[in-house]
């Protein structure tokens, strides 16, 4: 429960919010800054740079080779987008998911929406299905198992024409046994010995399949979401605090929930398609937030896509350049790097705030 | 009178003795034992003795089961079992009677399909027909006295460092011809492909600046290649070119960033043609991705398509080195 601190008046902690936003922007601008300067190839930060502002016609072409060209316009910048649209993406989700359930361990993927889209992501790898697609054949066959997973979730929750939290996570993890079981037998029965490799690598996520046309649908998504949700955002405080007292307070509830996770569940249909099921971000982020400002939606949103952004660029800049420590030019999944960071990163900071809420309470 | 007979028969004996001690040149037969057993050979560090030569062999995979046949162990062998690539054309009389051990190509088979077999020896390979996960092992199959020979290259997997000659290729087939009996039939293998791959080596010349290869095994997000022990490696060096990611410490390395390899910039590809996904796919594959369109390999389309069986440790390694030598020289082989 959000902590009422009457010594600390409306105007100071609105200031606080709005430095931690400042702050947050800033932070955000400069991995985006650094994490297309970094990567396992050294290239001088000025070259980078110039790079850039050639190909969105500043300067005229320079003294570069086509190669780190490339490397800086295709892989790198893509790339840092990328992570900026879906390290926010999942955050979001995660702390809408959180309060739509009413349940701190929901994260996008406890829907069974991934689940549905690794299905459709195996069919795509192993059976050439949408092949006519061409490179973008796996993430549009993923979309469509995310929006047929999502639609027997809605379909199963619905069944008391009411859709309750406890429906809701029922039928998401009953489909995602179901979709993943699918997977699993799908991959291990097959007989081409690249494709549980291949699907495994897929469900970890990676951001390796960033490009300039990728980006569209998640930044639009993106941004059409998080304005709606900042909309919504007393709603979903009320949302939390029950079912009845929301609607008391004027949330048609039913409504609210069925329209919410239909937009949740695109939205992470969308993220998913593109760069896999990159766990930790969804889940763990919301809790980070709120231990340091509460849970009040109306910061708690902003503020998250923000920090998920950031962390997923440093991430992915681990998963690019962890060789370089190593001299193996080996490329982790960032899915690996969330969690191997997120985690010891997460006890930390529960950690201490355990402490200070043993402080409080003394 | 008694001393001539004695002369004559000892003369005899004698004579007999080293007619049927003299090993015949040419074509070793394989029911003459030149072993003395107890043979003891290692395989993955580990000692394995043989009291006599298996009479119940298994073989995994093509390149175990050609070494098999080109010491004419067919007789001693009661199954075999392939990935998707059939052992090649000169191998496939001595294969005719040979029974499958699987029809199913992946996954490998299972440890009740191999015990039906009742083999008394297998000789495969980590991550080929041996794994943890699948619970067929050397160990297990010992457990049910069956005696293993493991390739020597893919003992990587239980954290024998492995070589970077082709030396372990050599030994790998000395070895199972000390097992059978059979080493004169495996020195002349071995001497074979030496003659063959310093015949080559020498038809190349000197070559001044080594070319710049990348080996390629699929992959879009990133891709399969090799380090400084897999045999695609080992290929380019004996031809004097090199392996951008020569020097890097590992056997095959699943999943490298495209961003190195742009840097290194790559000559030519080497890239092998498997029925579970073709040389053309792959090719296809390294066209698709615009960041790569820099390298130069891909710019000239300097592909080295080569089967799968030319990359690993097996008979037909002499072979991927001369496909590749033409490939990369052709001026100098015609």
């Amino acid at each position: 429960m959000p902590s009422r601190d009457d010594s600390n008046p409306k105007s100071q902690r609105h200031l606080r919010f709005s430095t931690l936003l400042l702050v947050l922007s800033g932070i955000l601008f400069l991995s985006i800054i650094l994490g297309v300067s970094l990567g396992p190839v050294s290239i001088p930060i000025n070259i980078v740079w110039n790079v850039v502002a050639y190909k969105i016609g500043f300067i005229p072409a320079g003294n570069w080779s086509a190669g780190v060209e490339n490397i800086v316009w295709l892989i790198r910048l893509p790339r840092v987008l990328l992570a900026v649209v879906v390290g926010g993406g999942l955050a979001i989700v995660g702390v809408t998911l959180q309060a739509l359930v009413r349940n701190p361990l929901a994260d996008p993927y406890v829907l069974g929406i991934s689940s549905g889209a690794s299905v459709g992501a195996v069919l795509a790898i192993g059976f050439g299905v949408l092949a006519s697609y061409g490179t973008l054949a796996i993430s549009f066959a993923a979309f469509l198992g995310a929006i047929l997973a999502f639609v027997l979730v809605y379909t199963l929750a619905n069944l008391g024409k009411r859709i309750t939290p406890e429906s809701l996570i029922l039928a998401g993890i009953g489909v995602g046994y179901i979709f993943t079981g699918i997977t699993s037998y799908i991959t291990l029965t097959s007989n081409n010995r690249q494709l549980a490799g291949q699907v495994l690598a897929w469900t970890l996520g990676s951001l390796a399949r960033a490009n300039w046309f990728d980006l569209s649908l998640p930044t639009l998504t993106l941004l059409a979401i998080t304005v709606y949700l900042m909309l919504q955002a007393r709603n979903l405080n009320a949302l939390i605090v029950g079912d009845e007292t929301a609607s008391v307070l004027g949330v048609n509830v039913d409504v609210f929930r069925k329209w919410v996770f239909t937009l949740v569940a695109l939205i992470t249909g969308v993220m998913v398609a593109v760069s896999g099921s990159i766990g930790f971000i969804g889940l763990m982020i919301p809790h980070m937030i709120r231990f340091v400002v509460g849970s009040d939606h109306r910061k708690v949103l902003p503020l998250s896509v923000f920090v998920g952004s950031i962390f997923l660029i440093w991430a992915d800049v681990l998963a690019r350049g962890f060789h370089s420590a190593i001299d193996n030019p080996i490329e982790l999944p960032v899915g690996v790097v969330t969690s191997v960071l997120g985690g010891p990163f997460f006890i930390w900071l529960m950690l201490k705030n355990q402490i200070k809420r043993r402080a409080e309470n003394l | 009178m008694k001393n001539r007979y004695l002369i004559a028969l000892t003369t005899l004996v004698i004579i007999s003795l080293l007619i049927g001690c003299t090993t015949p040149k040419g074509n070793e037969s394989p029911s003459t034992s030149t072993s003395t057993y107890p043979v003891t050979v290692e395989s993955c560090g580990e000692p394995v003795t043989f009291d006599a030569a298996p009479t119940r062999a298994l073989s995994f995979d093509t390149n175990m089961t050609e070494i098999m046949l080109a010491l004419g162990l067919e007789n001693k062998m009661v199954g075999y079992w392939i990935s998707g690539v059939p052992v090649g054309q000169e191998y496939q009389e001595q294969v005719k009677n040979i029974p499958l051990i699987s029809t199913v190509t992946w996954p490998p088979p299972s440890l009740e399909e191999i015990l039906n077999f009742n083999p008394d020896f297998a000789f495969g390979a980590w991550n080929y027909n041996f794994s943890e996960e699948s619970g067929v092992t050397p160990e297990k199959l010992a457990q049910a006295g069956i005696k293993s020979y493991v390739l020597t290259e893919s003992c990587i997997a239980v954290g024998i460092k492995p070589d970077e000659s082709l030396e372990s290729t050599y030994t790998d087939i000395l070895n199972i011809g000390k097992i059978f009996g059979v080493e004169t039939r495996a020195e002349e293998l071995v001497n074979q492909m030496r003659e063959k791959i310093t015949t080559v080596q020498a038809q190349i010349g000197k070559v001044d600046t080594p070319l710049r290869g990348f080996y390629y095994g699929g992959g879009a997000d990133t891709a399969f290649t090799a380090g400084k022990y897999a045999m695609a490696t080992k290929l380019m060096n004996a031809v004097g070119a090199k392996n951008i990611f020569g020097d890097v410490e590992d056997d095959w390395i699943p999943a490298a960033g495209w961003e190195k390899i742009i840097e290194l910039d790559p000559q030519f590809i080497m890239i092998d043609d498997t029925p579970w996904e073709s040389a053309d796919q792959r090719i296809k594959t390294l066209e698709s991705l615009p960041q790569l369109a820099s390298i130069t390999a891909i710019k000239e389309k300097r592909y080295v398509v080569l089967p799968w069986t030319y990359i690993l440790p097996g008979m037909e390694m002499d072979d991927g080195i001369e496909a590749l030598a033409k490939a990369l020289y052709p001026e100098r082989f015609r």
